[in-house]
């Protein structure tokens, strides 16, 4: 049972305790022990746990509003992302005229839209909607194009001698040709969106992942504030991690080659 | 001889802006005619494979395939390349079934299926259909490309290297399995296939066929169309050990030697270079 597939799975998750129960036991002693440094930007556990306990249901409603803002925005930015990434990648000249573009508005912080947003949506969680979905757009669709422009000449020869066309070709090869780039489009855009939902809830949230931190953070309530970063990493690498089951498993052929 | 029916006509191919890959090459294949093409690396002979397949179409001259001239890639023209013929996220099978889908050969997907498990069967295979290309040995892959091939119906077969990455075992083995396939097609009331056989390894055109086509480079050019004297239906083994064999050999190395010494000593006259 102990083979070397077994312990290397498992060493991940075991090493990942040790190491966030070693960081959780230095902090607690440089605070709640040692009473180091500044005891309202750092509580101790002492006083975190018990914030933990009389968030959780706030927690868990900001984790269920966050869920509804990121998940409709992020799907939007897929579909989008990688449909025009497909459709102009395959047309060179298409994609030589847009490419400048695209590099000009690739970097622009989708916080600066925060007015823009404000201004044309129609409601604040449209605006805030807008914001991720403006932010998580961009990784994708370059990477889509990536994806498409790296497809292997052997695929393509393979796909024209098959005379595969228009739906068959964007369904059997190119799309799965260039999954492993929109994947890692994917998950950078997913890094970024959950960057952006602090800053998407600041518009009108009554509620968030995001909005909790920084509701507190706003009182100087430090404790909860803690929580609730810790909340949304525990969240974050929870995702992270259904991600990248889902990505092993679309892209398994790319290990047996 | 019978009419040809795959032809280049004074074909002459380069890309863009670069040197003359291929200068003025004719061949006339028949229906059913097996021929191997030999010549030392970058003499073109993938290329003129390429533009058999539609892949590239040449600068000067034309090809045709039953007196109609090639304007792109058709499905009347099975290709086999070294060691990528199959999409890498489809299983065998998956690979097979798409190819059957656009030759239109099967009503339903259930049919497909079936056609292609026949042809995995064909060629050893039939525990392996849902298995990634990733997941199977080069050989393995190879034998799934010509099920492939096969299994589409084409009667041109274009195979570029197709046993080139292969160990030495595994090679024979291969070309045994595609004499078998081949010579199995042959001797009905219609012809069998026509196969353009593109490779490096003097034995291995002997063996396999009818005809060998000798390259040789810059620009890349036929030196030599040498018939293969070797009576069909062949075994790899009955070649080897057949008496006209060696003879054969080494014609083809000697027409090699030229065109790489030649090569190697480019401003030599030719007697100087004996």
């Amino acid at each position: 049972m102990s083979s070397p597939e077994n312990q290397s799975r498992l060493l991940g998750p075991v090493s990942c305790l040790v190491i966030v129960s070693f960081l959780a036991g230095v902090y607690g002693l440089v605070t709640d022990v040692l009473r180091i440094p500044n005891a309202v930007l750092f509580p101790g556990w002492a006083k975190i746990i018990p914030a933990f306990g009389v968030s959780i249901k706030q927690l868990l409603a900001g984790l269920v509003s966050s869920l509804s803002l990121l998940v409709p925005a992020v799907t939007l930015s897929i579909l989008t992302g990688v449909s025009a990434g497909i459709f102009i990648g395959l047309r060179p000249r298409l994609e030589a005229v847009l490419v400048p573009f695209i590099r000009a508005v690739n970097p622009l912080p989708s916080t600066m839209l925060i007015p823009y947003a404000i201004a044309v949506m129609p409601t604040f969680w449209s605006s805030s909607l807008f914001i991720i979905y403006f932010g998580v757009l961009w990784p994708v669709l370059v990477n889509t194009l990536h994806g498409v422009a790296m497809l292997e000449p052997r695929w393509i020869d393979n796909a024209r001698c098959l005379s595969l066309k228009g739906r068959q070709l964007v369904f059997k090869v190119v799309l799965p040709g260039a999954m492993p780039q929109i994947f890692a489009g994917i998950n950078a855009g997913l890094i970024r969106s959950f960057l952006l939902l602090t800053v998407a809830e600041m518009i009108g949230s009554k509620a968030g992942l995001g909005f909790f931190v920084q509701y507190y953070a706003d009182f100087a309530k430090y404790d909860r504030v803690i929580v609730g970063m810790l909340w949304l990493s525990f969240v974050v690498v929870f995702i992270m991690t259904l991600f990248d089951l889902l990505k092993k498993r679309v892209l398994y052929w790319t290990k047996k080659r | 001889m019978p009419s040809p029916y795959l032809t280049v006509e004074g074909v002459t191919f380069s890309y863009d802006q670069g040197q003359v890959i291929l200068r003025d090459i004719n061949l006339a294949i028949a229906r059913g005619e097996f021929v191997a093409v030999i010549g030392p690396s970058g003499c073109g002979k993938s290329t003129l494979l390429r533009l058999m397949a539609g892949l590239a179409l040449p600068r000067i001259g034309r090809l045709t395939v039953a007196g109609q001239a090639i304007a792109g890639p058709g499905l009347d023209r099975a290709v086999v390349f070294q060691d990528y013929s199959l999409f890498p996220w489809m299983t065998c099978r998956d690979n097979i079934v798409l190819a059957l889908e656009r030759a239109k050969i099967g009503a339903t997907v259930a049919a497909r299926r079936k056609v292609a498990l026949d042809f995995l069967d064909l060629v050893g295979l039939a525990q392996d259909g849902d298995k990634l290309p990733g997941e199977l040995s080069g050989g393995m892959r190879q034998r799934t490309a010509i099920a492939r091939a096969l299994a589409i119906n084409a009667p041109i077969l274009l195979m570029d290297e197709p046993f080139g990455a292969l160990d030495e075992i595994t090679r024979a083995r291969q070309q045994d399995l595609l004499l078998e396939l081949w010579q199995g097609g042959q001797g009905e009331a219609e012809a069998g296939k026509t196969v353009f056989f593109v490779t490096h390894d003097v034995e291995e055109a002997v063996i396999l066929g009818d005809r060998v086509i000798v390259m040789g480079t810059h620009p890349g050019r036929i030196v030599r169309d040498l018939p293969v004297s070797l009576p069909r239906p062949r075994s790899r083994m009955g070649s080897l050990r057949h008496q006209n064999f060696s003879v054969l050999r080494e014609t083809l190395l000697n027409e090699l030697n030229l065109v790489v010494d030649e090569r190697l000593i480019p401003h030599c006259d030719e007697g100087a270079a004996i």
